[in-house]
């Protein structure tokens, strides 16, 4: 399931943007910047997204085979 | 101007992360390397939103994400001609018309399609001339990144050419061109992502669109309003020769005929995702003006009311229009974020130049080497090939670099290159595919001459101090530099139509039945019945259209 999920390029791009807007969010809370904050939670609503709709298509290809 | 001071831990934890990412995407890819065929052109097999996503980003490079801002600072909302003008028609007509000879024909590359549709000299004529464009290009690419980093970072100029030029060698290698076909699509979202915080901060500060409207001289926020003359606008190109050489000739050119964008259509699964690749791309593009075109449009604005921002000078003082992007994230953005700004700049130099080595790889082997060193070897063989030719590709990209350090000009003469190339290669197309009468040395001999027209009318014409050099009084001084490219332009995609046309009247065309699947008027259309009707090319090409113009209405 994991090295399926890898291989799915919207797994990887929620995974990277998921670390992004984690970075960003954290700097925005303790370094007090609306901007990185905003940012993070922007990037963290489209990483889980892209997460979902990888993780959906994966579910489902195993439902199928 | 240097940032090292200002970068912290976590801006160079951003940057490495994107460097972890790009590289494990080439490791994971590796083991579906098996041929040649899925090493140059993916197997085939890559989904329509990958080769769409693809297809804008192996187009938004250097030029695209630096020079857009540039451009934005310099002519203002004008600029985006080069989208809602200069790209979306062509890449509508790619989808709707083009893309079935294309990918129908099983052609694996364009100069293969030139080579079925006509004859060995035409492809050969194409295949040097773009192998050679894409690798200098991509060296070009290269040297622009290096001196960004070493004005932004603090990086010496060899170890950042060394650096970028190792991680894309590095992923290419790997996971061939699906490796770069991925990168390009982390790398879209990831510019437009790391971009768009700019734009909204920016607007914000200069009091939103009307803020920047009355900030902005007049000429500046307007489309088509001060096109009537050139002395009207800041471009200096009428309404004329900005239709005729971007909207026809040179958008047409490059977006129809350029294998660098074409490749990625043609990875795809299937006819009807080959056709619609460029059109769903033609979506975001045309929204791209807002994250490109405007943060330069902001800069000049700020720069203007006086609020402490001045844009960038040169040594000799005048204005460095390049570095407007970078200094607007250096002004806005805080640690973190301007990470994400920089690695996304950084991105659109690698997305350039990962397209310019995948393309030459592949022309490079099926057009060159398999066409006319060694023919009948093994796959195992031509796989070896296309990945030595991506080494060669980038080593060859590293010298451009160089050379590009040495002579400030090189730049300015590859673009000119571009023109004479690419403009009269879309006549040959045009006529290759709508007019079965044109024959292999109609094309061929069409080609040379069109290149040589453009060669002779930039000898004999001058703008900005440039061109001239074939008399000693040129017989025209066009307003601008562009204006000067655009009639260029026009010139070579006249006399290549004209010349193919007269030569193929005298010559023998190819019997009907072998130029079925190539030309047009012989070639059954192909019926996207297995989806929705407005997901068909044809109606999801009318609805691109109308929003485009609903767009230059807006900002006419």
């Amino acid at each position: 399931m994991w090295t399926r999920c890898i291989e799915d390029l919207r797994f990887v791009i929620g995974l990277f943007f998921g670390i992004l807007a984690c970075i960003l969010t954290s700097t925005g809370i303790f370094h007090k910047t609306d901007l990185n904050l905003m940012t993070g939670l922007c990037m963290g609503c489209f990483s889980i997204v892209m997460l979902f709709i990888s993780m959906r298509e994966q579910i489902k290809s195993l439902e199928k085979s | 101007m240097n940032l090292t001071s200002n970068l912290s831990w976590i801006d160079y934890l951003i940057i490495g992360i994107y460097f972890v990412f790009v590289l494990g995407i080439g490791i994971f890819l590796k083991k579906k390397v098996k041929n040649s065929n899925d090493f140059l052109m993916s197997g085939r097999s890559i989904p329509l939103w990958i080769t769409s996503m693809a297809f804008i980003s192996a187009n938004l490079g250097a030029q695209e994400v630096i020079g857009m801002a540039a451009s934005g600072a310099k002519y203002g909302m004008i600029t985006s001609h080069f989208y809602w003008l200069g790209a979306i028609p062509a890449m509508l007509f790619l989808g709707v018309f083009m893309m079935p000879f294309y990918y129908g024909s099983r052609a694996r590359s364009v100069p293969e399609y030139l080579f079925l549709r006509f004859d060995e000299k035409t492809r050969g004529f194409n295949a040097l001339s773009f192998a050679a464009m894409t690798v200098f290009s991509s060296g070009v690419s290269l040297y622009a990144l290096a001196l960004l980093l070493k004005t932004l970072l603090g990086w010496s100029f060899d170890f950042s050419i060394l650096l970028s030029a190792g991680i894309v060698m590095i992923y290419t290698l790997l996971g061939g061109l699906t490796s770069a076909i991925y990168n390009e699509v982390l790398q879209f979202f990831l510019i437009v992502l790391g971009i768009a915080p700019l734009v909204f901060v920016g607007l914000h500060s200069v009091g939103g669109w009307e803020g920047l409207q009355q900030q902005l001289p007049a000429t500046m926020t307007h489309t088509w309003k001060y096109m009537s003359e050139a002395s009207a606008n800041p471009m200096n190109v009428d309404a004329l020769s900005i239709t005729l050489g971007l909207g026809f000739v040179l958008s047409f050119g490059y977006w129809c005929t350029d294998f660098l964008v074409v490749q990625r259509a043609m990875v795809a699964k299937n006819m009807s995702d080959a056709q619609r690749t460029p059109l769903i791309a033609a979506i975001p593009k045309i929204f791209l003006p807002f994250v490109v075109i405007l943060p330069g449009m902001i800069a000049f604005a700020l720069a203007q009311s006086g609020k402490g921002f001045h844009l960038p000078l040169k040594v000799d003082g005048r204005v460095d229009y390049d570095m407007t992007l970078p200094s607007l994230l250096i002004r806005f953005y805080p640690t973190g974020l301007l990470g994400v700004g920089l690695t996304a700049l950084m991105a659109s130099f690698m997305s350039g130049m990962a397209g310019n080595v995948t393309a030459f790889n592949s022309v490079w082997t099926y057009d060159l080497y398999q066409a006319y060193l060694k023919p009948h070897a093994s796959d195992t063989h031509y796989l070896k090939v296309g990945k030595l030719a991506t080494i060669t590709g980038i080593l060859i990209s590293i010298l451009t670099a160089y050379l590009a350090k040495s002579f400030n000009n090189i730049m300015d003469f590859l673009q000119l290159v571009f023109g004479f190339v690419n403009a009269p290669l879309f006549a040959t197309f045009l006529l290759g595919m709508f007019w079965k009468r044109t024959t292999g040395h109609g094309a061929f001999w069409g080609l040379v001459s069109g290149t040589l027209g453009a060669a002779m009318t930039h000898g004999i014409t001058r703008a900005e101090g440039k061109g001239g050099w074939l008399i000693h009084t040129p017989i025209h001084q066009f307003t601008s530099a562009m204006a000067q490219a655009f009639w260029i332009a026009i010139v070579a995609w006249s006399v290549c139509f004209i010349v193919t046309i007269m030569i193929s009247f005298f010559t023998h065309p190819k019997p009907d039945q072998e130029l079925r699947g190539l030309v047009y008027s012989l070639t059954d259309q192909p019926k996207s019945t297995e989806v929705a009707w407005y997901l068909r090319p044809a109606p999801l090409a009318l609805g691109i259209c109308l929003l485009v113009i609903v767009f230059n209405y807006l900002f006419f």
